[in-house]
C-alpha cells in the first residue's frame, strides 16, 4: 500500500482511495471550488474533460507538473461529468483517463501494477511461482480476468487461448497493465455512477455550460441514432443496436455486421455513422471511412453483404442459436421476409378497409390499397 | 366432458399431488429463495406463470404442494424485486448455470430416439405427418436410453473437472442434478462467479466449447493461411500430462492416432500414419508429419474434446432453471440433486423414480419401445393395446405422449 501513497503516485492515479484521503485532509468544501484560489485546478479539470470529449481514445491528458492540482482536478472533472450526467461523455472520459493511467503503468515496475490491482481495484493477482513463470510472470484469478477482459476484442485475450490452471490465468507484466486499464475504467465509471447528478456549486456552472455546449455539438448524431427504426430487424442486429445505444462496448466484427446489414437493408451512411457515434471511442473520420468502405465506395469497391447466420454464430452474435428465426440463413433474409410480410398484411388490411367502405356505402374513393 | 387426454392428465396430477403431499421436504429451493423469481407450468392452463416470489424455502414448498405444477422453475438470478416486471427487477447476481442435454451430444442413438405416433393407431412411418388411418396429426416423441444418458453424465463429469480444476470453482460450491428427463444441470454458487456479466459468461462458454480457440496461441501446429508457414521444430513438443486445453487436445490427438482406423479427413495420409504412430509412441514430436496433417488431426481432436453445453443457458443471466426436488412433467421423474461423489455411478432411470412402484394402473399404450425404468424391464409394445403398469411407468408413458389412462 505504501508504495502508492506518494504524491507523485496520487497525481498519476488520482482515482485511488488515498487520493480521496489526501483531498479530505485538506478540507476543501464543494462551494469553495469556484473561488480564485482553485482557478488552476478548475482549468485543468476542464481541460481533462474537453480533451477526452474531443479526442476520445487519442486524448493526451498528460501529467500536470503540480501534483496537488493533478489530484484535485481529477475530482473536479468527475464532478463536472457527474453533474452533466451524460452516459456517453462519462464513458468517453473514463476511457481517456484510464488510457492516461495505462501510459504511466507501462513505465512502472510490474509489482506496482499488481499492487494497484490488488489494493485499489479488488482484483486477485499473484506473482507466478518460480516454476511457472514461463507461463507468464503473474496470474489473475479467473473470474476477475473474465470480467475485465471479455470486452477486449481480440483472440489472444479469449480465455480459451490462455494458460489457465487452478483458477488462475497467466499473464505477462504488459498484459497485466492492460488489465489494469480495464479495471481503472470500470472504477472511474462506478465513481461516476455514485456521483451522478450531484449539483455543482453555482460558481462552476458556467464552466459546465461550456462543456455541455461542446457535448451537444459532438452529439448531434445521437438524435438520429435513436430514430433509426428497428422494424423487421432480426434479433441479432437488434441486439447489437441495443448494446450500442446502451453504451456497451461492441466488438469490431459486430460493428461490421451491423453496418453491412444496415447498408444492405437500405439505411443511409449517415444513419450507420450515427449508430457508431454511440461508441465512447467514436471518431467521425474513421467511422465515415469504414462505412464508405463497407458500402463499396472506398478501397476494394466491394459492397459488403452482412455475414451469414453461421458466421454470426461463430462470433457468438447469434441470438438464441437461431431458434427465433427458423429457415433463415442470413440476417438480411429475415429483414426482407418480415418487410414483405408486413407489406402483404397492409395490402390485405387495405382491401378490408375498402370493402368496409363499400359495405357502409361510403362515398370516399380509397386513396391507397 | 373431458376427453382421454384430460382424463389422463387429471390422473397424473392426482399422482403428483399425493407425491408432494407426502414428500414436500424433497423440494429444494436454491440459496436466498427470497431474492429469486419462481415460475411454473400448471396442468390445466398451457402457459407459464412467472414473476412469483416467496419469502422462504418453506413458502416455496407450501406453494408447490398447493398448486401441484406440471413443471416448476426458479431463477438463476438474484433480484432486488423478484416479482416485478423484468426491467424493474433490479438484477444483482446470478448463479453460473450449465445445461447438458443428451440430444446435444454426438451419440449415435439420439437419431433413433424420435418416434412418430398416432395416439390411437400407434407407431407411424418416419416422416409421416398424419396417421394414414384416421388422419390425426402425428405426435413426435423424444426417447432417451441408457447410452445417451450415460454420455450426458460423462459430459457432466468432464465439466465439473474443468470448473474445479481450471476455473476456480470450489467443489463445495457446486450443485449437480439430473433434470428429470434427459440431461444434467450444473450450478456454481461461487461468489466470484455470481457477478459475471453476460459478456464474461460468453467468454467462459467459449472456453468450455472451444469457440474461438486458436491452436497457434496454445503452441500447437496451425495453418496461418498463405505465406509464412510456422516452423514445426520451433513449437513446444507435445507433452501428454499438460493441464488445460493444450493437454486435452494433445491427448485426444494421440488417442485418435492410436485407434486402428484412419481418422476421417486424413485418408490421404494413410500411408504414413503408421510411421507417425510409431514415432509418437517413442518420443512425441511435431516434425514427424507435415503441417497439413497436424492441422486436420487437431481440428478433429478439438471438435471431439469441446464440451457440449447449451451456450444459451449459461449466457442468459435471467434464465429460469428447473427447481431441484420437483417432478418433471415430461416424465414424472424427480429432478434430483446428486452428491458429487455419487455422480459416477448415478443411475437416473432408477434413482429418480419416486412415484408409486407397487400400485398399478391400466393404460392403453399406442406404442412403446422396450425400456428399463425403476429396476424393471418393459418389453416393446409394437401394436396399440391395453396393459397394467406400475404407476410410475404408466405416468412415464402418458407424459411421453405414448399412452392414455383407461377409465
Amino acid at each position: 500500500m505504501s508504495m502508492l501513497r506518494s504524491e507523485r503516485m496520487l497525481a498519476k492515479y488520482p482515482f485511488i482511495a488515498a487520493a480521496r484521503d489526501y483531498l479530505s485532509r485538506r478540507g476543501i468544501a464543494l462551494d469553495e471550488l469556484g473561488s480564485g484560489r482553485f482557478g488552476r485546478d478548475v482549468e485543468r479539470a476542464y481541460e481533462r474533460v474537453v480533451e477526452a470529449l474531443k479526442m476520445g481514445e487519442d486524448a493526451e491528458i498528460g501529467l500536470y507538473p503540480d501534483e496537488e492540482v493533478e489530484v484535485l482536478s481529477f475530482a473536479i472533472a468527475l464532478l463536472f461529468v457527474a453533474s452533466i450526467g451524460d452516459g456517453w461523455l462519462a464513458r468517453r472520459w473514463a476511457l481517456a483517463e484510464s488510457l492516461r493511467c495505462g501510459r504511466f503503468l507501462e513505465e512502472e515496475e510490474p509489482e506496482i501494477v499488481a499492487e494497484l490491482l490488488r489494493a485499489e481495484l479488488g482484483i486477485k493477482v499473484e506473482p507466478s511461482p518460480p516454476g511457472e513463470s514461463g507461463l507468464g510472470a503473474y496470474k489473475v484469478w479467473a473470474p476477475h480476468y473474465l470480467t475485465l477482459t471479455s470486452r477486449i476484442d481480440s483472440l489472444e485475450w479469449k480465455l480459451v487461448n490462455r494458460v489457465v490452471r487452478g483458477g488462475w490465468v497467466y499473464v505477462t507484466p504488459k498484459e497485466l497493465a492492460r488489465i489494469a486499464v480495464e479495471a481503472i475504467q470500470k472504477r472511474i465509471l462506478s465513481r461516476y455512477e455514485d456521483a451522478r447528478g450531484t449539483p455543482l456549486p453555482d460558481s462552476l456552472t458556467a464552466v459546465a455550460k461550456r462543456i455541455r455546449e461542446m457535448l451537444a455539438e459532438k452529439r448531434s448524431f445521437e438524435v438520429e441514432a435513436g430514430q433509426v427504426s428497428e422494424e423487421y430487424w432480426p434479433p441479432c442486429m437488434a441486439k447489437i443496436k441495443k448494446e450500442l445505444l446502451a453504451g456497451l462496448s461492441v466488438g469490431h466484427f459486430a460493428n461490421f455486421a451491423l453496418a453491412a446489414f444496415m447498408l444492405t437493408a437500405g439505411y443511409t451512411q449517415e444513419q450507420v455513422i450515427a449508430m457508431y457515434s454511440q461508441r465512447s471511442d467514436f471518431n467521425e473520420k474513421i467511422a465515415r471511412y469504414q462505412t464508405e468502405h463497407i458500402a463499396g465506395q472506398k478501397g476494394s469497391r466491394v459492397k459488403y453483404t452482412p455475414p451469414s447466420c453461421s458466421t454470426m454464430k461463430t462470433h457468438g452474435l447469434c441470438v438464441e442459436e437461431g431458434r427465433l428465426c427458423p429457415g433463415i440463413k442470413n440476417p438480411i433474409q429475415y429483414y426482407r421476409r418480415e418487410a414483405r410480410r408486413a407489406a402483404q398484411r397492409k395490402k390485405i388490411e387495405g382491401r378490408n378497409d375498402e370493402e368496409e367502405k363499400r359495405d357502409s356505402g361510403g362515398g370516399f374513393l380509397a386513396t391507397s390499397t | 366432458m373431458s376427453g382421454p387426454v384430460e382424463r389422463s392428465m387429471a390422473f397424473v396430477k392426482r399422482v403428483f399431488r399425493e407425491f408432494y403431499r407426502d414428500n414436500v421436504g424433497v423440494v429444494s429451493p436454491p440459496p436466498r429463495p427470497e431474492a429469486r423469481e419462481f415460475g411454473y407450468w400448471s396442468f390445466e392452463r398451457g402457459e407459464m406463470v412467472r414473476h412469483l416470489s416467496f419469502r422462504s424455502a418453506e413458502e416455496v414448498r407450501a406453494e408447490i404442494a398447493k398448486v401441484v405444477p406440471l413443471h416448476a422453475y426458479r431463477s438463476a438470478a438474484y433480484y432486488q424485486y423478484p416479482s416485478a416486471p423484468m426491467e424493474e427487477k433490479g438484477w444483482q447476481a446470478a448463479d453460473l448455470i450449465f445445461d447438458i442435454d443428451a440430444d446435444h451430444l454426438d451419440v449415435p442413438c439420439v437419431t433413433q430416439h424420435v418416434y412418430r405416433v398416432c395416439p390411437v393407431h400407434g407407431l407411424l412411418d418416419d416422416g409421416a405427418k398424419t396417421c394414414p388411418v384416421c388422419g390425426t396429426g402425428a405426435r413426435e416423441v423424444d426417447w432417451v436410453c441408457d447410452i445417451c444418458l450415460s454420455a450426458a453424465r460423462a459430459e457432466t463429469t468432464r465439466l465439473v473437472e474443468i470448473l474445479v480444476g481450471e476455473l476456480g470453482v470450489n467443489e463445495g460450491e457446486l450443485e449437480v442434478g439430473f433434470s428429470g428427463n434427459r440431461g444434467y444441470h450444473i450450478v456454481a454458487y461461487s461468489p466470484d462467479h455470481l457477478t459475471l456479466d453476460q459478456m464474461a459468461r460468453k467468454d467462459l462458454v467459449g472456453y468450455l466449447t472451444c469457440v474461438g480457440l486458436s491452436p497457434g496461441l496454445l503452441g500447437l501446429p496451425w495453418k496461418r493461411g498463405g505465406r509464412g508457414r510456422p516452423r514445426l521444430d520451433l513449437l513446444p513438443p507435445p507433452a501428454f500430462n499438460e493441464p488445460g486445453w493444450r493437454g486435452r487436445i494433445i491427448r485426444r490427438a494421440y488417442s485418435i492416432l492410436q485407434s486402428q482406423a484412419v481418422p476421417p479427413g486424413l485418408e490421404r495420409y494413410a500411408g504414413i500414419i503408421r510411421e507417425i504412430r510409431d514415432a509418437w509412441s517413442v518420443e512425441p514430436d511435431w516434425t514427424v508429419a507435415p503441417l497439413g496433417f497436424w492441422t486436420r488431426l487437431l481440428d478433429e481432436a478439438i471438435r471431439m474434446e469441446a464440451l457440449r453445453i447449451d451456450p444459451v443457458v449459461t449466457t442468459d443471466i435471467h434464465r429460469l432453471l428447473r427447481l431441484s426436488g420437483t417432478l418433471n412433467g415430461k416424465t414424472g421423474l424427480l429432478a434430483k440433486k446428486i452428491p458429487l461423489e455419487m455422480l459416477e455411478d448415478f443411475d437416473p432411470l432408477n434413482e429418480c423414480v419416486v412415484l408409486p412402484r407397487e400400485e398399478r394402473v391400466r393404460v392403453r399404450v399406442a406404442y412403446s419401445p422396450a425400456f428399463r425404468l425403476g429396476g424393471e424391464e418393459f418389453d416393446e409394445i409394437s401394436e396399440p393395446r391395453s396393459v397394467m403398469l406400475p404407476i410410475y411407468a404408466g405416468v412415464y408413458l402418458v407424459l411421453k405422449g405414448l399412452a392414455r389412462i383407461e377409465a
